[in-house]
């Protein structure tokens, strides 16, 4: 199968983007009827910058990052939507049109775009060794000799902090311990100096002083090597720390984006405001009830019509609930998806 | 340590060693030293949080406290009436009736209720195993039970894959409730569920406690949850509590450098919040090979040649506040600056 190629001149707004996600739908059909696990999602990464995607289980964000890599189960289709992914050579690509087992998408996964997942046990091979499994990218990816990829793993190994590396590269991933496994995955993640890395939940499954050593790591190689990330998460600590914008998504679409620091300080979307209000803050002196937001996530084989957070959503109910409504700019780069804020700015709606 | 009218637990040098076998004969070659010589009390009505991570024994010292496993050595010393009673102690006969008074939440709303059994099954087998109640009594105590941790009465019939996460860790809770036990044991009980749900079993504990008057010990491993739902913390690090004090206090003032690095570990929520982050190096040694002296030695940045060869003692440096550490009183340690 030839991958159909689209080179792509229609430079919208913003035109440093790395990748570029447009109106993406990726349903999923089962016995029971299908699935709008991700149901126009509309995002932009810039070249080394760290896009926080945030939301409960369920809300779409690991398909939407698997969407990217083409790493998605057959029951699975991408129906519509755009992801706009420049290359090293400066070729715009539409990932959704590439075939997936192609040598296109192979050239990109792992090598221009890596990803590290949440449980570093069960995503590596218990069976080779750590060092050979770093290794087999970058002879893969870099046309390296054994030689050179053994140097390769273990200057890597090195660099993300792991402890004679030429030992530990001949060890198995039994022998780490679940900070270091994450610090493997990282070195293997990082060994053909990607553009992109996306991290899903990478430190959900580690201690906390274990979760600090690794984000610390992960901010000291992102300015050392450039490269952008996108960190899903459901902790929205770590992305106050690590990145400079955010995503929060219900539902399989993206309700509310912008700079880390707007979102944070003066969060718009009731849901945003909810989850805000739904978790613990460190230090805090007073000793608040916690506002939890009612009910639970809906049903997905029946998300409501027109927004999907209004039968939970505690602001009053409006006419324009019942629709969808566009993500509108209410301030400078913080865009909201929520029939209040409609009437607040008439810009058009983001990344489209 | 002191003692007062008002201790509904008290648990002291509290030991649990796991023996590790190997061979065919299963021969004993070591002990995993999971709790090590653990104590600390509880008072009526409050809430004491144990954090630490994991492998560190939080989720042993529950258990212990239950006799869920036979403890190698130490007191746990429970209230019955006016008298302290040592748990340990008992026979199987005389325990039964002690154990409607303390009760469990566990971690995994998935894997702690059988599959097989209805709602009604699950939260009135302890009423009719502990003959508390038959026929219609029965039915109607499950039905206030489940109004109380706010489920509807007409799902009792249901099985339980019929409930997502959040309501059936409130299923584990109407069960555990059952029996009106005194003390509950919590076993990180939000840490399987989603923020906004974990929100709402929070303040569903806080209200059962205030209308059952129960009193919580809160295993958890989130710093966060644990500094808003207890009155005291207790530290966990390698099988001991390194510190232990009223939960404003610790968070604010730390005097153990463990505690110290564990709550600078912890994102802040605040983008502006430029904290300096203590990274501990290394990871937590194995339970089966503890370092010398203060276990915690190897990792802590203070530590002198003291830390290596005798352990601390623990005592109590303020009121109320305890601490096991050599050089707490040399120390100037950070803690949140709100």
């Amino acid at each position: 199968m030839t991958p159909n190629n689209l080179q792509l001149q229609k430079p919208s707004r913003s035109d440093d983007f790395l990748v570029r996600i447009e109106n993406l739908k990726t349903y999923f059909r089962t016995m029971d009827g299908t699935v709008r696990a991700v149901d126009g999602v509309s995002l932009e990464i810039k070249p080394g910058e760290a896009l926080g995607v945030v939301g409960e289980s369920g809300c779409g964000k690991s398909v939407t990052a698997f969407s990217i890599l083409r790493l998605l189960p057959k029951s699975s289709k991408i129906m519509e939507g755009q992801i706009l992914y420049r290359r090293n050579n400066g070729e715009i690509l539409d990932l959704t049109k590439v075939d997936p087992n192609g040598n296109v998408i192979r050239s990109i996964r792992g090598n221009e775009i890596a990803m590290i997942f949440q449980e570093p046990l069960t995503s590596l091979s218990p069976v080779h060794t750590v060092g050979s499994q770093i290794a087999e990218a970058v002879t893969l990816h870099q046309q390296a000799t054994p030689e050179q990829a053994r140097e390769r793993a273990i200057q890597m190994l090195a660099q993300v902090g792991i402890a004679l590396p030429t030992q530990r590269f001949d060890e198995y991933p039994h022998h780490f311990s679940g900070g270091m496994r994450q610090r493997a995955m990282i070195a293997m993640a990082l060994s053909c100096n990607p553009q992109m890395l996306i991290a899903d939940e990478p430190t959900t499954a580690l201690d906390v002083t274990i979760q600090a050593q690794i984000l610390e790591l992960m901010k000291y190689l992102q300015d050392e090597l450039g490269m952008a990330i996108m960190m899903i998460t459901h902790n929205l600590g770590v992305v106050a720390e690590m990145c400079s914008r955010v995503a929060v998504m219900y539902m399989g679409k993206v309700v509310e984006t912008g700079e880390v620091s707007s979102i944070f300080h003066k969060p718009l979307h009731p849901y945003t405001i909810g989850l805000m209000r739904s978790i613990p803050h460190l230090g805090q002196r007073v000793k608040e009830r916690l506002a939890p937001i009612p009910g639970s996530v809906p049903d997905p084989y029946s998300i409501p019509q027109g927004c999907a957070f209004a039968p939970r959503c505690p602001a009053k109910k409006l006419p324009g609930c019942k629709l969808e409504v566009p993500l509108a700019e209410v301030e400078s780069g913080h865009f909201v998806r929520c029939t209040l804020y409609q009437d607040h700015a008439a810009s058009e709606p983001a990344g489209s | 340590m002191e003692k007062s009218e008002s201790t509904l637990l008290e648990v002291k040098d509290l030991k649990m060693y796991f023996p590790i076998q190997k061979g065919f004969l299963r021969r004993v070659i070591g002990h995993v030293r999971a709790v090590d010589g653990v104590s600390f009390f509880i008072r009526q009505g409050e809430t004491l949080g144990l954090v630490g991570e994991s492998g560190c024994g939080k989720t042993t010292v529950g258990r212990s406290i239950l006799r869920a496993y036979e403890p190698t050595a130490g007191q746990v010393l429970f209230r019955v009436k006016d008298q302290m009673i040592d748990i340990l102690k008992l026979k199987p006969d005389e325990l039964k009736p002690l154990r409607r008074e303390m009760q469990i939440i566990f971690q995994d709303p998935f894997s702690s209720l059988n599959p097989r059994m209805t709602v009604m099954d699950i939260i009135s087998e302890p009423l009719v195993v502990n003959n508390v109640a038959q026929g219609d009594e029965l039915k109607s105590q499950v039905r206030h039970l489940l109004e109380a941790v706010g489920l509807r009465a007409q799902h009792m019939n249901r099985y339980p894959y019929a409930f997502s996460g959040g309501q059936r860790q409130r299923i584990g809770i109407a069960r555990a409730l059952a029996l009106r036990p005194k003390l509950m044991v919590c076993d990180e009980p939000v840490s399987a569920l989603d923020v906004s749900i974990q929100a709402q079993t929070i303040n569903l504990l806080e209200d059962l406690q205030k209308e059952f008057g129960l009193t919580y010990l809160f295993i958890a491993h989130d710093l966060s949850v644990v500094e808003h739902i207890s009155n005291r913390v207790a530290v966990m690090y390698l099988g001991n509590i390194v510190e232990l004090a009223a939960s404003t206090e610790l968070y604010k003032a730390p005097r153990h450098p463990y505690t110290e690095a564990l709550i600078s570990a912890v994102p802040t929520t605040d983008p502006d919040h430029k904290s300096k982050r203590i990274v501990l190096e290394g990871d937590v040694p194995s339970p089966a090979n503890p370092p010398s002296g203060c276990k915690f030695h190897p990792r802590c940045r203070f530590a002198q040649d003291v830390c290596k060869q005798e352990p601390p003692e623990w005592r109590e440096i303020s009121a109320d506040h305890w601490v096991a550490c050599h050089l707490t009183e040399k120390l100037s340690l950070a803690g949140m600056s709100a």
